[in-house]
C-alpha cells in the first residue's frame, strides 16, 4: 500500500474561513473568469490567487508558508459558496492539507478533486498551535503532533479517494498539476 | 434500530441498494438532467481533457442555461463561453430543448425548477453554484458537483458520503409582511454559519405545509449559510400538483421513516417574527427591521436565486402599485426567468414597475453575481434580495449590501431610507 505520510508546521486559524472573504476575496476570483484570467494556466491562477491567500487575518501569511505546511482551523472552514478557487489560492502558497474541526462538503470536495488532502478531526483545535510540526497519516487516520506529543484520530478515506489525492486531484494528467 | 431519514432513502435508491448508512460511501446516478451554466466561470467544460474526444454519459440528461453571467454582463467572456457552449452541445448532442440560451434564459435554479428538471425522491445534480440547493424544495437531494463537474459528465456517476440530516420543524403562522426570506433569515439568525456543519436540512412543520412552490424554493435558496450541504422538503401536493404540471415523467416520491435519525432536531415558531433584515458584511446578523429602519439607501436590487420567481415578483408589485421610486434610488428587478418576466407581462406587473420607474435587466441573476449588472460604485449602500451581502459581491467593495425580503426592498425603494414593508403594503 502506498504510505500517505505528511509532515508539515501548523498555521492555525480560529473562526469561520469563507471561501471568498477570509481565504481568497472574491475580487480574485472574479479576475479568474474575466478573459485573461481565462487564459491562466493551472499554475498560473494558483501562483495569482496565492497573493492574498488569508491575508484579512494575517497580511503576511503567504510569505510565512513553507512547502509542505499545514493549515489548521476550527469550526466552518470553507464556509460560504463552492467557490474553488479558495483550495487552488491554499494550494498556490504551498499548504499541504487542511485540518479542521467542521466544513462544508462542497468545499471538502473542492479540495480532494483539487488534490489537496482536507480532513476532519475533531478536537484538533485545541491540540495544535501555530509552529507545531504535525505528521498527518492518511491511511491509519491519525494526526501525531511531535511538537506536544499529541495524538489525534480520524475515519479515513475509502482508497478510491486516498488514490485521486496521489494523482494530484481529479484532472491532474492534462491540467498539468500532477503531484511530483 | 432508527428508520431511516429522506436522504438515506434517495441515495440508497440511486446506487441501487436497499438501504445506506449516514457516513458510507457510494457512488450515485443521477436520472434528472444535469444543469450546466451556459456562460459562467471555468469550472465543468474548463477541466474536460483537450486531448479526449468530446463526449458525455449520456446528452439526453444535460441541460443548459445562460444567465449567470448576467445575460449580457461581461460581453466578452459571456460570448465566448456560449460559443463555446453551444459548439460543445451539438458536438456531444445535447437535444435542443434542453438549451436556454439567450432569448430563453435566466438563473439556472430557477429554469431548472421551472422545467422540473429536478424531482421529488431523486438526486438532482447542477455543474457549479451553492444555490443549487433551492431545487431542495421538490423533494429531491440536490446539490451542486462543482470542480467534479467534469468527472461526472464524463463518466456519469459521482461519490457521495451519507451526510448527517437536521429536522427543522417550522410552526404558526407569520405575521403580515412577514415573508419566507425573512423565516429563513431569521433562522439562521438563530442557528448561526455553523449551526447544519456538512448536515442536509429537512424543513417541515405546518408552516412549510402552507407555503407555495416559490416561497419553498426561497426557504432553500440558501441552506449553505449555516454550513448545511444542502435542503430538502419532503413533497406533498403543492410539490406534486407542480411537478406534474411541468413534466410526464414517472414520480416515486420518498419520505422519512417516522422514527427515523437525525444529529439534530430544532423547532421554531414564526408567530412573532418581524421583517428581517441583514446588514453586512457577515451574513448571520439577522435583525428587526426596526433596527435599520431609516437608513438612506441608493440601490436596490430584488431578483435573483433567492427571490426572482414570480410570486415575489407579485409581492414587489403590490408595494410598487401606484408609487414611484425615490429619486434618489435605484431599483433594479431582475426576474429569474423569460418565463417569469412572460408571466408578469400577463398579470400587468411590468407596467406597475416601468411606471414606478424600476430598471428591468434582462431575466438573470442580475446585480448578485459579482455585480454584473448597475454594478454597485463605492459609498453605495443598497439592500437587495440577493444572497450574499459580503463586500464585494455586487461590485465596488466599498459599498455596503443589506439583505431583506422583496417587500422590504421594495418599499425601501420607495421611501429612499431602510422600510418596514407594513407601512406600504
Amino acid at each position: 500500500m502506498t504510505t500517505r505520510i505528511l509532515r508539515g508546521r501548523a498555521h492555525c486559524f480560529d473562526g469561520v474561513l469563507d471561501v471568498d472573504w477570509e481565504i481568497c476575496p472574491i475580487e480574485d476570483l472574479n479576475y479568474l473568469r474575466s478573459a485573461e484570467g481565462c487564459a491562466l494556466s493551472y499554475g498560473e491562477k494558483q501562483h495569482f490567487l496565492s497573493r492574498n491567500c488569508l491575508t484579512r487575518l494575517d497580511p503576511d501569511f503567504p510569505n510565512k508558508v513553507a512547502p509542505g505546511d499545514i493549515l489548521v482551523g476550527n469550526k466552518g472552514v470553507g464556509w460560504g459558496h463552492d467557490h474553488d478557487h479558495a483550495v487552488m489560492a491554499l494550494k498556490g502558497v504551498g499548504l499541504s492539507a487542511v485540518i479542521c474541526e467542521t466544513t462544508r462538503q462542497n468545499f471538502q470536495r473542492n479540495c480532494l478533486h483539487h488534490g489537496l488532502p482536507l480532513v476532519k478531526v475533531a478536537g484538533v483545535f485545541a491540540s495544535v498551535a501555530t509552529g507545531d510540526l504535525l505528521e498527518l497519516d492518511l491511511n491509519a487516520g491519525t494526526l501525531l503532533n511531535e511538537t506536544s506529543g499529541a495524538r489525534l484520530t480520524f475515519k479515513p478515506y475509502p482508497e478510491f479517494i486516498l488514490e485521486t489525492l496521489d494523482a494530484g486531484g481529479l484532472y491532474a494528467g492534462h491540467l498539468g498539476h500532477a503531484n511530483t | 434500530m432508527a428508520g431511516k431519514n429522506v436522504i438515506q432513502k434517495i441515495l440508497a435508491r440511486s446506487v441501487g441498494k436497499p438501504s445506506v448508512e449516514t457516513g458510507d460511501f457510494v457512488h450515485v446516478r443521477s436520472n434528472c438532467i444535469t444543469t450546466v451554466g451556459g456562460d459562467g466561470d471555468g469550472r465543468g467544460l474548463g477541466q474536460l481533457d483537450p486531448n479526449a474526444k468530446p463526449s458525455v454519459f449520456d446528452p439526453q440528461r444535460i441541460g443548459i442555461v445562460v444567465g449567470h453571467a448576467g445575460a449580457g454582463g461581461m460581453p466578452r467572456t459571456a460570448g465566448n463561453h456560449r460559443r463555446k457552449m453551444r459548439q460543445w452541445a451539438e458536438t456531444v448532442g445535447v437535444p435542443r430543448e434542453n438549451i436556454f440560451d439567450l432569448g430563453s434564459q435566466g438563473v439556472e435554479h430557477v429554469i431548472a425548477g421551472e422545467q422540473a428538471w429536478a424531482l421529488p425522491g431523486e438526486v438532482y445534480l447542477s455543474i457549479v453554484d451553492g444555490h443549487t440547493t433551492a431545487l431542495g424544495a421538490l423533494g429531491g437531494f440536490a446539490v451542486a458537483l462543482s470542480y467534479g463537474a467534469a468527472e461526472y459528465i464524463t463518466k456519469g456517476y459521482t461519490w457521495i458520503e451519507v451526510p448527517p440530516v437536521a429536522r427543522i420543524t417550522l410552526t404558526g403562522r407569520t405575521k403580515p409582511g412577514v415573508f419566507a426570506r425573512d423565516v429563513y433569515e431569521y433562522v439562521l439568525g438563530q442557528i448561526g454559519p455553523n449551526g447544519t456543519p456538512s448536515q442536509v436540512i429537512v424543513w417541515d412543520g405546518d408552516y412549510v405545509r402552507d407555503l407555495d412552490m416559490d416561497a419553498r424554493f426561497t426557504l432553500c435558496a440558501n441552506a449553505l449559510f449555516s454550513s448545511a450541504w444542502t435542503n430538502i422538503i419532503e413533497p406533498d401536493d403543492v410539490t406534486l400538483d407542480y411537478v406534474r404540471t411541468r413534466t410526464n415523467k414517472a414520480l416515486v416520491p420518498l419520505y422519512g421513516d417516522a422514527d427515523a435519525e437525525y444529529e439534530q432536531q430544532l423547532r421554531f415558531d414564526v408567530s412573532d417574527i418581524e421583517p428581517q433584515v441583514v446588514p453586512p458584511p457577515e451574513r448571520h446578523r439577522a435583525a428587526a427591521v426596526s433596527k435599520h429602519a431609516g437608513l438612506k439607501i441608493s440601490k436596490a436590487h430584488i431578483g435573483t436565486c433567492a427571490n426572482g420567481r414570480y410570486e415575489d415578483l407579485k409581492l414587489a408589485a403590490m408595494v410598487l402599485k401606484g408609487r414611484k421610486i425615490h429619486p434618489d434610488v435605484m431599483l433594479n428587478i431582475t426576474a429569474g426567468s423569460t418565463a417569469v418576466y412572460r408571466r408578469c407581462l400577463d398579470e400587468g406587473l411590468i407596467g406597475i414597475f416601468m411606471d414606478a420607474g424600476v430598471f428591468l435587466p434582462p431575466a438573470s441573476c442580475g446585480m448578485c453575481a459579482g455585480g454584473k449588472n448597475t454594478p454597485l460604485a463605492d459609498g453605495d449602500v443598497c439592500i437587495s434580495s440577493g444572497t450574499c451581502n459580503y463586500p464585494g459581491r455586487m461590485g465596488s467593495s466599498k459599498a455596503d449590501i443589506y439583505l431583506a425580503s422583496p417587500a422590504t426592498v421594495a418599499a425601501s425603494a420607495v421611501t429612499g431610507e431602510i422600510t418596514d414593508p407594513r407601512q406600504l403594503l
